[in-house]
């Protein structure tokens, strides 16, 4: 059982909280990812959890042992750096053998072992070299061989691909979760990148100046998301940001943007109950956005494509709707000039609406 | 055509700076193999019949007991004591200083510097008067106390320096792989500053050899360094200046011999140094 827990995790440096009453689980063989921008305390909560760092206050719970008080080498743990940290004195074999010398292994297990994790990541070919001599990707694997020859209960990454460039994250986002499917270990990662936490984790938990935002699986953070900043740091182009107010007009409610109005008359109680002020903000994905030459429905809204951009498969149109700047996505085939004047509707189901000031989703 | 000019001028004036620093050295090399005859003469002689005698005579079981064999000894026994000693002092705590962050982590530092910024001079009658009582003098442990106060300073800023060009992440690393932080300093800071502490070595060991001034002061005749020795063949009757030579020869060579062995971490160290 090698399920982490955090209760109550709460570290400062000086005047500066880095890690603010984080409570968090992460269970058996989970892959966890912690996302969020730099200096937003992920890192400094992933070396409480190796031990690297004291907590202020709360516990960490690894298995089912209160660690609060162990040395790193005694919480079971292994750890990769965003630098690698290899050991640049010592060939790759060294490197992989060093970590066991300190377990009672037999010379033959040792070196058993050490093989094993080599052919598994495809650097029995560098054995006898030093670390300098690697390229990138290569010293990826050395650091992750290093942290897997020991099988501890949970690895620590911390920012792991960082490093490395696009096309080879991509490789080794790939192996990294099959890795850890096949090792059947937990793993908690670190990350400022989103598309990194989609792709590997089997949940994210989102963080922002200290605080856990939310912690849930990716899809359910995409289509849920609790709150305005993990709204817009998932899904690329950012999800689009309206400022609008609430209106009521008799027994209806509108929401009025400036350039339209929506009716949302069928919410309004939900509205009512959550939100603290009309200043509301409603958020539309850009692929939630549907453009027409004509106008078909009478909440279809004017709008003026200001700039095209052509990506892999979609083309992100950059839209000007009254005083809002929009970004829609539509397919490559479309065809569609700058200039344009078309008409827009959007997934009313799928929009999200958000408290200005407390900035908290309410539908 | 100018770089060239320029080139032929730095290689001139490098090769006069040379012939001039090793002109002494040389003279005193080829002194030390002259007969005294050859030696007590007007005009420099280049040309002679070289002779082994000189350094015989330093060894020698005969009048006048020059016993250098003792007093190189006695230095290098000094010496390296004082070196091992204060060097595992200064890197345990240079490494504190480069790892942790406590309160004096950052002031500490220089402060202990300034203790060898202070002239030595400055502490000589008193240390003599307390070894006096201590019925230390003639006596290498008063010494190797003297020369560790001096070099300790020194060791640290410098095995500072060094340690802090090692990245923390690799103490991290070990750490979480379950070793101790004087494994770490022993396995992975160590081999990584080689050149520093070479390079520290070298500084400290140059140092406490050839110091004069304290060992003079505390040592007397069963204890006597080289330095001292050496300067005794200056005497008011007669100066030997053959086997006077060819002890500084002996103590001079193997130092210069080494260092261009380990001139590659030689030039390491001071340049590393440098960039903080």
């Amino acid at each position: 059982m090698a399920r982490v827990l955090l209760e109550n995790l709460t570290k400062a440096f000086g005047k500066l909280v880095a890690v603010n009453n984080v409570n968090l689980e992460v269970r058996d063989k989970e892959f966890v990812t912690l996302l969020g921008p730099s200096g937003c305390g992920k890192t400094t909560t992933l070396r409480m959890i190796a031990g690297l760092e004291r907590p202020d206050s709360g516990n960490i719970y690894i298995g089912d042992t209160l660690v609060n008080e162990l040395t790193p080498a005694d919480r079971d743990i292994a750890m990769t750096f965003q630098s690698f940290a290899l050991y640049p004195h010592k060939t790759v074999y060294e490197n992989l053998a060093f970590p066991l010398k300190k377990s009672k292994m037999s010379a033959g297990d040792l070196d058993k072992r050490v093989k094993e994790v080599a052919g598994m990541l495809r650097i029995t070919h560098l054995m006898h070299s030093k670390p300098t001599t690697l390229s990138g990707g290569e010293k990826q694997r050395l650091a992750l061989g290093r942290a897997i020859v020991r099988r501890p209960k949970v690895f620590l990454l911390d920012e792991p691909l960082t490093n490395l460039d696009a096309r080879l994250r991509a490789d080794m986002r790939a192996e990294l979760k099959k890795l850890q499917k096949e090792l059947g270990q937990t793993a908690i990662l670190t990350t400022p990148d989103e598309l990194e936490a989609m792709t590997m984790a089997d949940r994210i938990a989102v963080i922002e100046q200290g605080e856990l935002l939310q912690f849930d699986a990716p899809e359910t953070l995409y289509g849920h998301p609790g709150d305005l900043s993990v709204a817009s740091l998932l899904g690329r182009p950012p999800m689009n940001l309206i400022e609008c107010t609430l209106e009521e007009e008799g027994k209806r409610s509108f929401l009025d943007a400036g350039a339209f109005k929506r009716d949302v008359s069928d919410i309004q109680d939900l509205v009512k109950a959550h939100a603290t002020t009309s200043d509301l903000i409603l958020g539309i994905r850009p692929s939630d956005i549907f453009l027409r030459k004509e106008r078909i429905s009478v909440d279809d809204i004017q709008s003026e494509v200001l700039a095209l951009e052509p990506m892999d498969e979609e083309t992100v149109v950059d839209l000007r709707v009254g005083d809002h700047l929009l970004k829609a996505t539509v397919s490559r085939a479309s065809s569609i000039d700058v200039g344009e004047k078309l008409w827009m509707t959007y997934d009313g189901r799928k929009a999200h609406l958000f408290d200005k000031k407390t900035r908290q989703t309410i539908s | 055509m100018s770089k060239w000019i320029s080139n032929t001028i730095s290689y001139v004036i490098l090769v006069i700076a040379a012939v001039l620093t090793l002109a002494p050295i040389g003279w005193a090399a080829l002194t030390s193999f002259k007969e005294r005859t050859d030696i007590l003469v007007l005009k420099p002689l280049l040309v002679f019949q070289p002779t082994l005698r000189n350094y015989i005579v330093l060894f020698a079981n005969e009048p006048p007991y020059y016993l250098w064999h003792v007093r190189v000894a006695n230095s290098l026994f000094v010496c390296l004591i004082t070196v091992a000693v204060c060097l595992l002092m200064s890197s345990l705590a240079a490494y504190s200083f480069s790892r942790f962050d406590f309160w004096g982590s950052k002031s500490l530092p220089p402060f202990i510097l300034s203790f060898r910024m202070i002239p030595p001079v400055c502490f000589l009658l008193p240390w003599y008067l307390i070894f006096l009582d201590l019925h230390l003098l003639d006596n290498p442990l008063s010494l190797i106390l003297v020369y560790s106060i001096f070099t300790i300073p020194f060791d640290t800023w410098m095995l500072r320096g060094f340690f802090l060009a090692i990245p923390r992440d690799l103490d991290e690393a070990a750490l979480t792989e379950g070793y101790s932080r004087l494994e770490i300093l022993f396995k992975i800071v160590f081999p990584l500053a080689k050149s520093g502490i070479m390079i520290t070595t070298i500084f400290s060991f140059i140092f406490i050899f050839y110091e004069f001034m304290y060992a003079v002061v505390l040592t007397k005749l069963n204890w006597m360094t080289a330095p001292v020795a050496l300067s005794r063949f200056l005497s008011a009757y007669a100066t030997e200046w053959g086997p006077m030579m060819a002890a500084t020869m002996t103590i001079t060579i193997p130092l210069v011999i080494i260092m261009i062995v380990l001139r590659k971490h030689v030039i390491t160290g001071l340049t590393l140094g440098a960039v903080k």
